[in-house]
């Protein structure tokens, strides 16, 4: 029978080694405070050598940082640009579902005339173009003027057989009623000139800068987000400031509508703004001020009518 | 031994440790054990733990590297690798 000699059990340094490491683990556990002191002396040079690496504005360190910081925007900006083409997809998706549905129901697409800007503020009063379409293509007085397919802009103000002017939505003395999305509310906006447009809103109305601005009476209409919210406590009401999403200088095509019509029918309005909160499901926690501003809709869409009519 | 080698992939596990980099740590931890042993590694875990104060609580890494000296020396053993 093979017996295990003590002895040599006792002689193998794996044994040795071990039972010295457990040792100094109750130590170490027992007294944390000397294990520690001891490390931070020991590593003293590592540490300072990490300092330097980490904090130091020499050359090679800052190369280093800044090489990660680098990797690090690339990643962020990589993970940024998948969420877009994701938002877009999206986008794409609804839209093909729009024009599917509009084709169900047998809705007429108008179509839209492709007009050159030729002149803009600088040469021209602020908030008015001049676009190269006229009369001749088909341009009347009161259509509204896109750009893309959605953003309005403003309306025909004059027509002559070989170009057009158009009145921004900026213009000062213009207003409009709008639909404020995510504040849910609806408003008057008045034109405050310089490419600018302004809100006034009462107290406690959840206005925030970002807010897409819809035109209910423009059908599509989209004006522009709220770009900034003057807010005093003091003071009963708060201001947004509307801007398009192009600035005035940027734009140098745009698209007529014809015949799009400018509705002024107040249940049509109601309607279309009831179908904007359906379509935009972050809406839904903003409820009650649905209910107190819906009657603002009959009594504005009046102004609306009479300013929109050429 | 290649002393020079030795030392740095000692002096840079103690590094990747003490930045996080914990793969990096792992596997300089596999190559210096087969090419060197294990042994010192036990010393640079309770150094390590000693300055991240995991004394205060349970130092797994001083219990990591004993543990997995242990283990590499058995397999030498067993297998008659040295």
């Amino acid at each position: 029978m093979k017996v295990r000699s003590p002895r040599k059990f006792k002689d193998q340094p794996i044994v040795r080694n071990v039972a010295i490491a457990l040792i100094l683990l109750v130590v170490g556990v027992a007294a944390p405070v000397v294990f520690s002191a001891a490390a931070r002396f020991v590593l003293t040079p590592v540490h300072v050598f990490n300092q330097w690496l980490t904090e130091s504005s020499d050359t090679f360190p800052s190369y280093i940082r800044e090489r990660t910081a680098l990797y690090e925007e690339i990643k962020n900006l990589k993970n940024e640009l998948a969420i877009a083409g994701r938002s877009n997809i999206t986008t794409e998706r609804l839209y093909e579902e729009n024009l599917r549905l509009r084709s169900l129901l047998h809705a007429s697409t108008s179509p839209r005339i492709g007009a050159a800007v030729v002149a803009r503020p600088d040469t021209l009063p602020y908030d008015l173009l001049q676009i190269d379409q006229g009369s001749e293509a088909g341009v009347t007085v009161g259509s509204p003027v896109y750009i893309g397919s959605d953003w309005v802009i403003g309306l025909v103000k004059s027509v002559a057989p070989k170009y057009a002017f158009v009145e921004l939505l900026t213009t000062p003395g213009f207003s409009s009623t709008v639909y404020i999305a995510g504040a849910n509310v609806i408003a008057t906006m008045e034109g405050y000139g310089g490419g600018v447009a302004r809100v006034r809103v009462p107290q406690g109305v959840p206005l925030q800068s970002g807010n897409l601005v819809h035109i209910p009476s423009i059908e599509p209409g989209i004006f522009g987000r709220v770009s900034h919210v003057e807010n005093t406590p003091s003071q009963p009401e708060q201001f947004g400031y509307i801007t398009p999403e192009i600035p005035i200088q940027s734009i140098f095509f745009v698209a007529v509508a014809p015949h799009v019509p400018i509705t002024t029918d107040g249940e049509l309005i109601k309607a279309h703004i009831e179908d904007l909160l359906i379509k935009n499901l972050s809406l839904g926690d903003t409820g009650t001020t649905t209910t107190a501003t819906s009657t603002v809709a009959n009594t504005t869409a009046s102004t609306t009518a009479t300013e929109n009519q050429p | 031994m290649n002393y020079p080698l030795a030392i740095s992939v000692y002096v840079g596990i103690m590094i990747a440790v003490l930045h996080g980099a914990w793969l990096v740590a792992a596997l300089g931890g596999l190559f210096f054990s087969f090419r060197y042993g294990a042994l010192a590694l036990v010393p640079l875990a309770f150094l390590l733990d000693g300055y991240m104060g995991a004394f205060h609580g349970i130092p797994m890494m001083s219990i990591g590297a004993t543990l997995w000296y242990a283990l590499c020396e058995l397999i030498r053993v067993r297998f008659k690798l040295l």
